[in-house]
């Protein structure tokens, strides 16, 4: 599949088949691809665990779920929590050389070993490890990062997910969280079992709400030709919902002996 | 009987939200449940709900988890009485209660 046409078929999916697990080696690859994201100083921001559903104690389930996360947390066959990790820029000196070392920093951008131990080091890893605000922001944002090359993978592989919310002390004490990680989303992940379109793409708002050109004085138009040809790459899809979308979730409902 | 059931509050705003037309025969598994637990259907939604002083409502949990109990008691078992409490279930989740179905996966 390509790249934008997995951004555009992605979406939250909230009906899963609970009969059928994930294959180990798909989780594998979404962890690769997590692996493979952007990350500041080369640092592990994120921490994931993967927990098959059915491994888990029933009751312990029941105590995760949240307003928003209820039964679709007993539908989905696997779970991963992701945590941030605010104190990953430890070790940023040595990964920077190491980068550094690899072509991926030079002088030419003004970077040396003597810049990362006495500048880099001294004056903005050492400080944002000490700040809790502005380490744990960094560590979400990076984290984030990673989840979003996870839900892409997953479209990839046929997959669907949704980023839910849980009950972080349930969770810490079945799952031995570290105290010094911090939570992010619990992805829901299975097969879906409703249309993987799950009734069509969500809306947006106009892109020139959100986007500038230039400075924030001037909004970012689109064109007519670029969305054409993002329609025909499938980035661009019909807006949810889909004429028969009512019809779908009253039949999913009435499947699975769920009220309507 | 369900004539009555039709002219409360609630089951205005769950006709409306879950698009049920007047006279439908789900009201009548609702009436039969709220005899049951001897309340009617807006008694048994404010039941749930607490008002909070800037008019947004919150949900009463121990209330909520005591309700859904006698939602699994009046359905019983089989899929005719799974049908009948998600009846009652979808009375109160059109209603803001967010109750779950018991028994996906059992």
């Amino acid at each position: 599949m390509e790249l934008l046409e997995a951004i555009g078929n992605r979406r939250s999916i909230r009906y899963f088949q609970p009969y059928r697990p994930v294959e180990r080696w798909k989780v594998e690859t979404m962890f690769q691809a997590a692996h493979r994201s952007s990350r500041a100083v080369n640092a592990s921001f994120i921490k994931a665990v993967a927990v098959e559903r059915d491994s888990m104690d029933p009751d312990v389930r029941e105590a995760l779920k949240t307003p928003t996360t209820t039964t679709d947390l007993d539908m989905a066959p696997l779970y991963i929590f992701v945590y941030a990790d605010p104190t990953a820029p430890d070790g940023g000196p040595g990964r920077l050389k190491d980068l550094y070392d690899r072509g991926a920093f030079s002088p030419a951008l003004g970077w040396s070993h003597a810049y990362v131990d006495e500048v880099i080091d001294a004056t903005i890893l050492k400080p944002l490890v000490k700040d809790p605000v502005e380490s744990r922001w960094i560590a979400s944002v990076e984290a984030a990062q990673a989840i979003a090359h996870m839900l892409l993978t997953a479209v990839d592989l046929g997959l669907g997910t949704c980023c839910k919310s849980f009950n972080i002390d349930i969770a810490k004490e079945a799952l031995k969280v570290p105290d010094h990680l911090s939570p992010v989303w619990l992805i829901l992940v299975g097969y879906p079992a409703e249309d993987p379109n799950a009734g069509g793409q969500r809306p947006r708002p106009p892109l020139s709400e959100d986007y500038y050109w230039n400075s924030f004085d001037t909004p970012f138009d689109t064109t007519d030709e670029v969305t054409q040809e993002l329609k025909e790459k499938r980035l661009l899809q019909e807006w949810a919902p889909y004429p028969w979308r009512q019809d779908e979730i009253r039949f999913l409902a009435r499947g699975f002996g769920l009220p309507e | 009987m369900t004539a009555m059931i039709e002219e409360s509050y609630c089951v205005g705003v769950w006709m409306k939200s879950a698009g049920i037309g007047s006279g439908d025969e789900r009201f009548e598994i609702l009436q039969q449940f709220c005899d049951e637990i001897g309340m009617g259907p807006d008694e048994l939604i404010s039941s749930c709900l607490t008002e909070l002083e800037d008019g947004s409502k919150k949900i009463r949990m121990k209330r909520r988890r005591d309700v859904a109990e006698r939602i699994k008691e009046f359905e019983g078992d089989g899929s005719v009485g799974l049908r009948r409490g998600n009846v009652v279930r979808s009375f109160l989740i059109h209603n803001g209660v967010s109750v779950q179905a018991s028994r996906l996966l059992s």
